[in-house]
Order: structure tokens, then sequence, then C-alpha cells
């Protein structure tokens, strides 16, 4: 057993490290953290520099994992615009492909997943926006909510309803790619996030938005089964993220404590608790890159990547909080504070912490009962 | 103060609060408390609580106080902060001159506020400030002020011997961006030549530990209505979200954890009323309690109301900024935990 990472992903690692501590500068930090908004140049200059790498999974990986070290908002926001990809990669046409997909991977649009509904969120089944076969193309009658690059990108995947579910709740799905740009769509940006506020989050509101037919992925009705394939392998991403914003916690909170030249830094209980925290951060990444290994051998086990993905949210949030404890003023009135708000939403979207504790409690009673 | 007198009292507070102050929160967070709200509030006697009559003040007794102020943390923790800092800081210091006097009435009024420079132990002298006091004129800044906009700032001098001053007017002020009590803000300001009255000559770091001790069950009335507040929110929400053809209540994870902290909120409330006959120990136990159960609670909340909880809107976020922020102010590092250890052991413990 070799807990080593490859050579290339170690010096990617390396490579985008640097940039993140270039580039992620705490008054760029700040200012698109105040003033809610997306870092576009940051975003064109990373795609530039090859920082993000998606034809490589590793190398994905371990740039969220150290963008968001560095500053998760700015981090997520770089990283995000792909966000969905991996539908279209895996179930799209070679049009699609060639249509959409291509431009996003050239750096030259951005895309968006539109899943959740005002009022649902875990419940994916449950959506009530419809699509309508009218001749060759849908009519698409809905909304969705907390839709991430909402009011900024070119197109999105979104999930809709294309026929009344027979037995089972989740048949009769579909996802279709939608362009921003048609008549009848519209986008409402969400402020007032408590974090990553530098990421674009909007409500999307569709009044007979007309989509081509062949704008349709893979078949008809099997929308909930290719977002759930796509949510266990975009959990392990979320997973990075957490590891991230966990990583950073500790480096600042070590940075603050270092500076200090009386008082309890050297109190076995804070020492303790700087302790808890860089196991919980080993934990999560040994879990994290764990469940990636099989995820990325296309063998996925999804009740590991969602207990990666809960288990590192959740230490982010441990990390975050414990940071502040031990840092307290200087802590809640610089830039750790950041960690600590961007934190919280991980142990939310792209499912729960109670969504993943169901994936995988029913993997455990599946194997139990075969 | 009969048990029905303070019942209607928190009962008026509930009113006032929920039509005035609520409502407000929002441009609070972004720009402060205003001195409008102030004023209205001091026009219901909600300001000087603890102060005597003869200086417009409600003269409540302590337990009442403390009630008072956990009921008004459920709706806005900003503006209970404020109140404990002009009850249980302001007040004792300013009290003994007629020149603080003078100023208390004000306070009393909501027509000016009295702002806290902070001193916190872990920290290096150096870091919370440089501020001198030589031949009656002051020198240098303080760096975490505590509502810095303030007509009155309240400080204690980093010479020797220290002293406790208090300005006679505001002063240019530095804000830090802060997580939470953003009604309130901190931040640093420069003191050279301000007009000041001296409250303290010599012994002011005696005094003003003396001070923050007293502050301890204030902070845990504040913890309290925080965590009520947002388990409130997120017993309300969970009675009506549906999910999975379900209402959260009905989801064992979410009632569980729902009614045990909402219950753990009574249970403490409770206590607050008898805390203030307690002895050091206990009262600095319950405070970190309640510091605990606030942030538990009001992160709890955000979880139950989901992506909604993560929007400023629905005024659950403010609750786990302002209740971290809260244990980051006034239980910074383990310095609680140390004075606990210190009370119960009898002599110093756990320093190392």
């Amino acid at each position: 057993m070799d807990f080593d990472l490859p050579e290339d992903i170690v010096q990617h690692r390396d490579k985008v490290r640097e940039f993140a501590l270039k580039e992620f500068t705490p008054e760029i930090a700040r200012e698109h953290d105040l003033e809610e908004k997306y870092p576009d140049a940051l975003r064109k200059l990373a795609f530039d520099r090859g920082i993000v790498d998606f034809t490589s999974p590793w190398k994905t990986l371990v740039a969220i994992e150290e963008l968001c070290r560095v500053d998760p908002g700015l981090g997520i926001s770089v990283t995000v615009p792909y966000f969905g990809a991996e539908t279209i990669m895996l179930f799209g046409s070679d049009l699609l492909k060639e249509k959409y997909l291509a431009k996003v991977n050239a750096g030259k649009a951005m895309m968006g997943l539109a899943v959740t509904e005002p009022g649902g969120g875990s419940d994916v089944a449950g959506i009530k926006t419809e699509a309508k076969k009218v001749e060759d193309k849908y009519i698409i009658n809905g909304a969705k909510m907390f839709i991430t690059n909402g009011s900024i990108a070119d197109f999105f995947v979104m999930l809709v309803r294309t026929s009344k579910p027979d037995n089972k709740r989740h048949h009769g799905l579909s996802i279709f790619v939608v362009d921003s740009k048609s008549k009848g769509f519209s986008a409402n940006k969400l402020k007032g996030k408590l974090g990553v506020r530098a990421t674009d989050t909007a409500e999307l509101v569709l009044n007979n938005v007309e989509v081509p037919a062949e704008n349709m992925i893979g078949e008809e009705g099997k929308g909930f089964y290719y977002i759930m394939t796509f949510f266990n392998i975009s959990r392990i991403f979320v997973a990075a993220q957490g590891l991230g914003v966990a990583q950073g916690s500790l480096d600042r909170t070590l940075a603050i404590l270092k500076n200090r030249n009386e008082g309890y830094k050297g109190m076995e209980e804070v020492n303790f608790t700087i302790a808890d925290m860089a196991t919980r951060i080993e934990a999560s990444r040994l879990l994290t890159y764990k469940a990636a290994s099989f995820l990325f051998q296309f063998k996925p086990k999804p009740e590991l990547t969602s207990m990666a993905k809960a288990y590192a949210s959740e230490s982010a949030v441990f990390c975050a909080e414990k940071a502040l404890e031990l840092t307290g003023l200087e802590g809640i009135t610089g830039d750790l504070e950041r960690y600590f708000r961007d934190a919280k939403i991980l142990e939310i979207w792209e499912g729960t912490s109670e969504v993943e504790k169901l994936v995988i409690s029913r993997f455990l009673t599946k194997e139990e009962k075969a | 103060m009969s048990d029905e007198q303070r019942s209607m009292l928190i009962s008026a507070a509930d009113e006032f609060f929920s039509k005035n102050v609520e409502p407000a929160n929002a441009l609070m967070e972004k720009d402060g408390i205003s001195g409008d709200l102030m004023s209205r509030i001091g026009s219901q006697g909600f300001v000087g609580l603890l102060f005597p009559e003869d200086i417009g003040g409600s003269n409540v007794d302590a337990a009442t106080y403390l009630l008072m102020l956990e009921e008004f943390a459920r709706f806005s923790p900003s503006v209970a902060l404020l109140i404990a800092v002009q009850n249980s800081i302001a007040y004792p210091l300013l009290s003994a001159t007629v020149e603080g006097k003078e100023v208390l009435k004000a306070i009393a009024m909501g027509k000016r506020t009295a702002g806290i420079a902070l001193s916190v132990s872990s920290m290096s002298r150096e870091s919370v400030g440089n501020l001198k006091l030589e031949k009656g004129v002051l020198t240098g800044s303080k760096n975490y002020i505590l509502s810095p906009s303030s007509e009155t700032i309240i400080a204690l001098t980093d010479d020797k011997p220290a002293a406790i001053i208090a300005t006679k007017t505001g002063l240019p002020v530095k804000k830090y961006h802060a997580l939470g009590f953003r009604g309130n803000g901190v931040g640093a300001a420069t003191f050279d030549n301000a007009e000041h009255m001296i409250l303290m000559r010599e012994n002011g770091d005696q005094k003003m530990r003396q001070i923050f001790d007293n502050l301890d069950l204030d902070v845990a009335a504040i913890a309290l209505g925080i965590a009520k507040g947002a388990m409130q929110k997120a017993m309300d929400y969970s009675r009506v979200r549906s999910t999975f053809g379900h209402l959260l209540k009905d989801y064992s994870p979410v009632a569980f954890s729902v009614s045990s902290m909402l219950e753990e909120v009574s249970r403490l409330t409770a206590d607050l009323e008898r805390t203030v006959d307690l002895d050091a120990a206990a009262r600095k136990h319950f405070k970190i309690r309640a510091m605990d159960l606030a942030v538990q609670a009001s992160r709890q909340s955000i979880q139950t109301h989901g992506g909604y909880g993560y929007l400023q809107d629905f005024g659950v976020e403010k609750f786990y900024r302002d209740s971290t922020s809260l244990l980051a102010i006034f239980g910074e590092g383990y310095s609680d935990k140390r004075d606990l250890a210190d009370q119960v052991y009898g002599e110093k413990s756990g320093f190392l």
C-alpha cells in the first residue's frame, strides 16, 4: 500500500499552491466577499495557467483542495465554471459535446447545474419544473433555486419532469441543456449569503422556454439516474473543498498563534485542539483519496464518497469553529472569519450531511440483505 | 419585582422588539444600530435597566435584567450586547462622578452609547493597543473596540499605573469587517489628545477584570437568547417545510435535535433567575454552557433550514455568526475554562 500521490499530481499541487498564494491576495478575497462579486479575471487566469485541468480528475481534486486552502470563496469560484459537465460527458450526444462542452473546455463559456427548486432541496424526485414536448422541441415552465453560476452561466444542465411519475416518484424525469439566453429565461441573483460570496448563486425562472429536442441529455425519463450518478462524482470534489477549508483554517490558526508572544499558545488544551483539527483533516484526506481512488478508476463506491463528503464537510466546520475559538478577536476580525462563513455551506450543498448519511446507511443495509 | 411584573415587562420587550427591532435587523447588520432605534429603545426604558431612577433608569433587579437581555438577544444579539455594555460596564464605571452621571442620563434615554476597548488576556499587550495617559494627556490607540462609533469610549490604558478613562466625544475609527455583532461593530481608534474623564487613576486592570467577570451572566443571557431565537426559528420552519412527503419535524434527527436543544435552553433560562446568587465558579460554568449551546443551536438551525438558512433573509445565519463571535470575544482562547479551573481548585490551575 502506497499513500504517496504520483509525482505529476504532486507537481500540479505545488503549482496550484504557488498560484493561489500569489493571486488570491487578502485584498482580492475581501473585495469579492464583501461585494459578492464573481472573480471572472481569476477564472480566466486559472484557466490560462492550466490550474484547472479537467482532463485529470486527480489534478482537479488536489487543485480544489489547494485553492480552497488559500481562499474558499475564490477557490470554489474558479473551479466551478464546469459544474455539471460530467452529465454531458457521460450521457450527452456528440452534438451536445461539440456545441456546448467544447466551449466550456476551451474556457470560453460557463455552465451550471439546475436541480434544486424553491421549497425542495434534498428531495430531488419531488421537482415540479415541467417540460412538454411540442413537435421537435420542449417547452419548459418552472423555477430553480440556489443555482451556482445562476446569473452568469451561458447554459445549464437542468432536471425537469417530462412525464407524470408512475408508482415511483423518480421516474419521468429528464435532463436538458438549457441556454440562458433563451426567451422566457430569467435569473435573479441571490444576495446576502453567509459565505462563498464570491460565487454566483441565483434563482432561475422559466416561462415557456423553448429547448430543441436534441438538447435532451441521454434518454427521456432517466434524468434522476443521471443526476444521482453526477452527484456521486461531484461529491468527491465537495470533500476536496472541505479539506481545503479545514487545512486553511489550521494554517491560519497556527500562523496567528505563532505570532503571539504571550498567552495560551503553549497551553496543552490549545495544543490538543490543534491536534484534533490536524487529525480530522488527515482522516478526511485519507477517506477522500480512498473514495476518489475507486471513483477515478471507474469503480465508484457511493457510500464511500458520501462518507468522504459528509466527514470532510463536518471537519471543515469543526476546524473553522475551533480556529476562531483559538484566535479570538484576531480571528473574527481577520481573514480567518471567511473560512468560518464559507465552511457551513459544505454540509448543505450537493447533498446535506443528512442525505449523505442516508446514502451510507442504505448501502450498508442493502449489503446486509444481500 | 414580582413574577407578574417581571413577566409583563418581558412581554412588553417581546412586543416592542418583534415590531421595532427584528424588522431593522438587515439594515443594522449593514450599517450598525441606528441612533433612532436606540432612542426608541431608550424611550421604552429598555436601555438603562440597572440604572437608578434618578438618572433615568428602570432600576430592575438583576434576575429581571438577565431575562430581559435574553429576550432582546432572541431578536437582536447586537442590541442586547450594546445594552449589556451600558449596564454592566458603563454604569459601574461612570456612576461615580457627576460628569459620568450626565453621560449615563443620555445613555438611558438612548441619546448616546458607550463603547468598550477590549483587552484580551490571551493576546499580547501590543496587539491590544498602546494607550497611554501622561500628565492628563492621552496618546496611542486601542485595536479592538466594541461599538467603536459610540460617543463615549471606555478604555483601560496600557501603561502603568493602568488607568481607566472614558472619552467625552467619539473618535475617528477604522472599522473591521467583523464576523458577528455587526450592529455594534469592532474597530480600532487613536486616542491622541482626546478629551476624556479619568474613571480610575490606578489599578484599572484589576477593576476591568472584575467588571468583565461580572459580565459573565450578561454574556450567558445573550447566548441563551441566541440559542432560543435560533431554535425557535428551526422549530417553526420544521413545522411547515416538507421533504419526501413529510414535514421536517416528523424526521427523528430533526425533531430530536431541535427538541433537546430547546429543552436545554428552557432549563438554562429557568436557572438564569437564580444565577445571580451563585458563586463565581458556577457562574463561569453557566456562561461556558450557554455559549456552547448558542453555537450548537445556531449551527443546527442553519442545517434545519438548509440553503435558506444560509441566506440573510431568514434571520438564522446571524445567530451563527454572533454566537461564535460571542465565544471569540468573551471566552477567548480558553480563558473562561482556565478561570473556572482556578476557582474550582482554589489556586492557579490549568495554565500548562
